[in-house]
């Protein structure tokens, strides 16, 4: 697709023309760059049947050469590309699904689809449990081949795309505005890492569109949309993730829930869709199993749990701080009372543990074992 | 009888020390009336009915002349109610009401004392700098309330006459009942009276804690605490006045000077020898902490002065009030300058700082689930300015302790126990400090570190480890440093270690989680 027609794309996108009507403009005349010449060069006539006055008002005043020439250079700024139903490379999972974007702006490489694909959905304000458990899983995943798709929000959303990073699979993220935003700002250096590592950022809004409340739970369609399956991390009852869930059921997705701590206020969600009968995973082989993905690859790649006998040159006192960490994360007055072991004398193994990276230290001052 | 002329010899305080003010009556005939002049503020001009009144009170008369009271130098401002006794002395030569006793020279006695109407005398603000720079002067003989006997009862040579009423004065003066000058205590018979006013064996596990409370003041650092709301900072921080060495003498002078200055003392109390432990809510204003008013009063920094200020919900602190602290840090001494005055505050003290670890308080914590963001979070931190915790050696996340634990706890070492091994490790560093002008670890400049700070290979190795593998800013490595050496010294070791080290690291909380 050359620079005139993604402009082009651009401006036919950026009128707020329902997708199905766009859909059949595009069936008729594939080629953006003709649509609009031929509105320029015969006004709104061919248009006139079945798009609303409000859009045809929009796509007059978005024709004139300085607003197309500002997208011009957002595309070539972040090197946006651009994608119609019409075409080939458009993500086949995407067709046929109800209300789907007719046309959608990507950064990276639509190839990175052409795989399994697991969309995981969560709180942006997640536990560190949570997050911990979505970044493993996430990496699991991407060492067995299967491609991660998230919102590159903050929490869930970001342990998932840095966790699939850690494995071999590219990551998808769906924005829920233009792609020249960068938003969140703190994620423009993980959005980097994306495109890098052969993934794909994508958005079925335009340029320039600013990152509106209402953008977002509206997007989760297509994060649903382009996973084979969708799975719940740390969902409250009333969030995004929830929605996301119904899109998935609507367009027929199996939903996979993690198990979240019982009466966490964070996890309520995951009880409530376990109890209607959602799948119960907790690592990526039970998903990789209820999904028949086993069979292609030979084996599951899975992170082992590591133990204090593996360990031969830890000191006597690092050996019973892992023994003690085996049942999981203990905080500093419990080792402290468990190994009745002196404050200096477990602070500094403590220290020397983090820095051989034996163990990671958790808000709260607590501890626990770094997995593998 | 027509003319008649006396004088008194007096006190003003000014910042912490005293002044001498001549009180001088002159008594004439003429339409009768009172007239104080030489700049007295309102409680010095309202001395005139008290006087009055005290003095009928007392079985004399107050015959109708015209009376002129000048205190000099009289372009010095005079405040306080201090100046009645001298006052009342000054009336009663001048009117001929008192015989002097032969021998007694008013001009080398010291008189200072607020006036009841019914002639009682009460104590005042400010006796300790007053009788300090008498003894300055060379002056002796100090005439006071009874009230504030006790706090100047350590000063050295000085002969106290502590009264109650002025009838007293008077016989005294006049010599038909002198009163016996106040036997002089001894610092050290104060000192053995003293209790710390938290133990530390009240407080149950926090075993992290209170080892990083020990190295603080073990090397005079300042420290803050993360923790949920309960988890027991303040407790923790009370303790720490306790843990510190006992006040020297010097030390107590300085203290119980600036909190007498203050009205801050108890009354009836005598020279201070806990500590000061101020905690000023967070809705502190600059003046308060650093010093002001229209009088330049000492403030927070000051009183806190040889001991401990502790700031509880320190991101909730007003940011100016913040930064206001980062001179008094460094210096240990503030200059309040107001129009009128101005005045030199002594303010060296160690910084304990509380803070929860985000806006709802509950991250990270096992009690309860937090509901913060994390934009939220960062925000809160950042509230903390990065050149405040500049100065700050130890950041340590408290552990909320769960009720059932708190019940097993069995008895925790006292703060007796702890003081010993800091006494011990405060006494290394004289030592080694001796004649370079610091005395304990946390005044160290880098290049002290280069000096003092000998790091085994294997420190040097793990340290550099440790930076690159925990993310360490630069600004944790002089302070890991620092503290590594109280640690070392606290164990008697000449050198730093590996272990040192590696519990020093765990001191730089902020540096490696909540701040990135």
């Amino acid at each position: 697709m050359n620079r005139n027609q993604k402009i082009s794309l651009a401006w036919l996108s950026s009128a707020g023309i329902p997708a199905d009507t766009l859909q059949h403009l595009l069936a008729e005349e594939p080629d953006p760059e003709q649509l609009l010449a031929r509105f320029r060069r015969e006004g709104e006539r061919p248009f006139r049947e079945e798009i609303p006055q409000s859009a045809l008002r929009l796509l007059t005043n978005h024709a004139e050469k300085g607003m197309l020439e500002t997208w011009g250079r957002m595309i070539d700024r972040f090197d946006i590309n651009a994608v119609t139903c019409t075409e080939d490379p458009y993500p086949s999972r995407l067709r046929g699904m109800p209300e789907a974007p007719a046309i959608l702006f990507y950064q990276g490489t639509l190839s990175a689809l052409d795989q399994p694909t697991v969309s995981m959905v969560g709180s942006r304000n997640a536990s560190t449990k949570g997050t911990e458990a979505c970044r493993k899983i996430a990496e699991e995943l991407s060492r067995n081949g299967i491609a991660v798709i998230s919102g590159l929000a903050y929490g869930i959303d970001a342990a998932a795309h840095q966790g699939c990073l850690k494995g071999k699979s590219p990551t998808i993220a769906v924005l829920g505005c233009g792609l020249d935003q960068e938003y969140p700002a703190d994620h423009a250096g993980l959005r980097r890492q994306i495109i890098e590592r052969g993934g794909l950022v994508l958005s079925e809004y335009t340029p320039g569109e600013k990152p509106l409340g209402w953008h977002f739970p509206w997007r989760n369609r297509i994060i649903s949309g382009l996973g084979d399956c969708l799975a719940v991390m740390e969902a409250r009852i009333r969030s995004g993730s929830m929605t996301t869930v119904q899109h998935a059921l609507n367009q027929g997705k199996d939903i996979f829930v993690y198990p979240g701590e019982p009466g966490s206020l964070r996890s309520e969600g995951n009880h409530q869709l376990l109890r209607e009968g959602a799948i119960y995973f907790t690592c990526a082989a039970d998903l990789m199993e209820d999904m028949n993905w086993l069979d292609k690859t030979a084996e599951v790649e899975q992170n082992t749990v590591l133990r204090a006998e593996d360990r031969p040159d830890a000191s006597p006192a690092e050996k019973q701080v892992l023994l003690a960490l085996d049942r999981g994360e203990l905080s500093f007055d419990q080792l402290c009372e468990k190994l009745n072991m002196n404050a200096a004398l477990l602070s500094a193994t403590l220290s020397m543990m983090q820095i051989s990276g034996l163990i990671r230290a958790l808000p709260g001052k607590r501890y626990e074992k770094i997995q593998g | 009888m027509s003319e008649a002329m006396a004088q008194v010899l007096s006190f003003g305080v000014s910042g912490v020390s005293g002044f001498p003010v001549q009180v001088e009556v002159f008594s004439t005939g003429g339409i009768p009336g009172m007239e104080i002049i030489g700049l007295p503020d309102a409680s010095v001009r309202e001395s005139r009915e008290r006087v009055n009144a005290a003095i009928l009170n007392s079985g004399r008369e107050m015959p109708p002349r015209r009376i002129t009271i000048n205190l000099a130098p009289a372009d010095t401002r005079k405040e306080g109610p201090s100046f009645d006794l001298p006052i009342a002395v000054g009336l009663l030569a001048a009117n001929g009401q008192i015989q002097l006793r032969q021998g007694l020279n008013l001009s080398r006695t010291v008189l200072f004392g607020e006036l009841g109407l019914d002639g009682r005398i009460q104590p005042v603000n400010g006796a300790l700098a007053i009788v300090i720079s008498a003894s300055e002067c060379g002056l002796t003989d100090v005439i006071l309330p009874a009230g504030n006997a006790l706090e100047v009862a350590c000063v050295q040579g000085m002969n106290i006459y502590p009264v109650h009423h002025l009838r007293e004065v008077m016989d005294h003066l006049e010599g038909t009942s002198p009163i016996p000058p106040q036997a002089q205590m001894s610092y050290e018979e104060l000192q053995r009276r003293r209790m710390p006013a938290v133990d530390l064996s009240q407080v149950k596990g926090q075993q992290g804690a209170r080892r990083a409370l020990e190295v603080a003041a073990a090397g005079g650092h300042n420290m803050l605490m993360i923790g949920s709301p309960g988890s027991g900072k303040t407790m923790l921080a009370r303790c720490l006045p306790g843990i510190l060495p006992p006040l020297s003498f010097q030390e107590s002078l300085e203290t119980t000077r600036i909190f007498s200055i203050a009205g801050k003392l108890e009354p009836g109390s005598g020279l201070m020898v806990e500590r000061p432990f101020c905690a000023p809510h967070h809705s502190a204003s600059v003046a308060s902490l650093i010093g002001g008013g229209a009088n330049a009063r000492p403030g927070e920094v000051s009183l806190a002065h040889n001991g401990v200020l502790f700031l509880d919900e320190l991101p909730e602190f007003n940011r100016a009030a913040l930064e206001s602290l980062r001179q008094p840090l460094e210096d240990g001494v503030v200059t309040v300058t107001r129009v009128r005055h101005q005045a030199q505050y002594q303010s060296s003290f160690m910084l304990i700082a509380g803070m929860n670890p985000c806006p709802c308080g509950y991250y990270g914590s096992r009690q309860r689930e937090c509901r913060c963001s994390p934009q939220e979070i960062r925000r809160y931190l950042d509230q903390v300015s990065g050149p405040l915790l500049d100065r700050i050696d130890i950041q340590v996340e408290v552990d909320s302790v769960p009720m059932e634990e708190i019940r097993s706890a069995e008895p925790a070492e006292s703060s007796a126990t702890v003081a010993g091994r800091v006494a011990a490790a405060r006494e290394i560093q004289r030592n080694r400090y001796r004649g370079t002008g610091i005395y304990c670890n946390a005044q160290m400049d880098n290049a002290g570190i280069r000096t003092w700070c000998e790091l085994s290979p294997e420190a040097e190795t793990m340290l550099d480890t440790a930076f690159r593998r925990m993310n360490l800013s630069m600004r944790a490595y002089h302070r890991v440093i620092k503290v590594a050496r109280t640690i070392a010294d606290l164990a008697g070791s000449p050198r730093i270690g590996m272990m040192e080290i590696a519990e020093a690291i765990q001191y730089r909380e902020l540096d490696h989680k909540y701040w990135g």
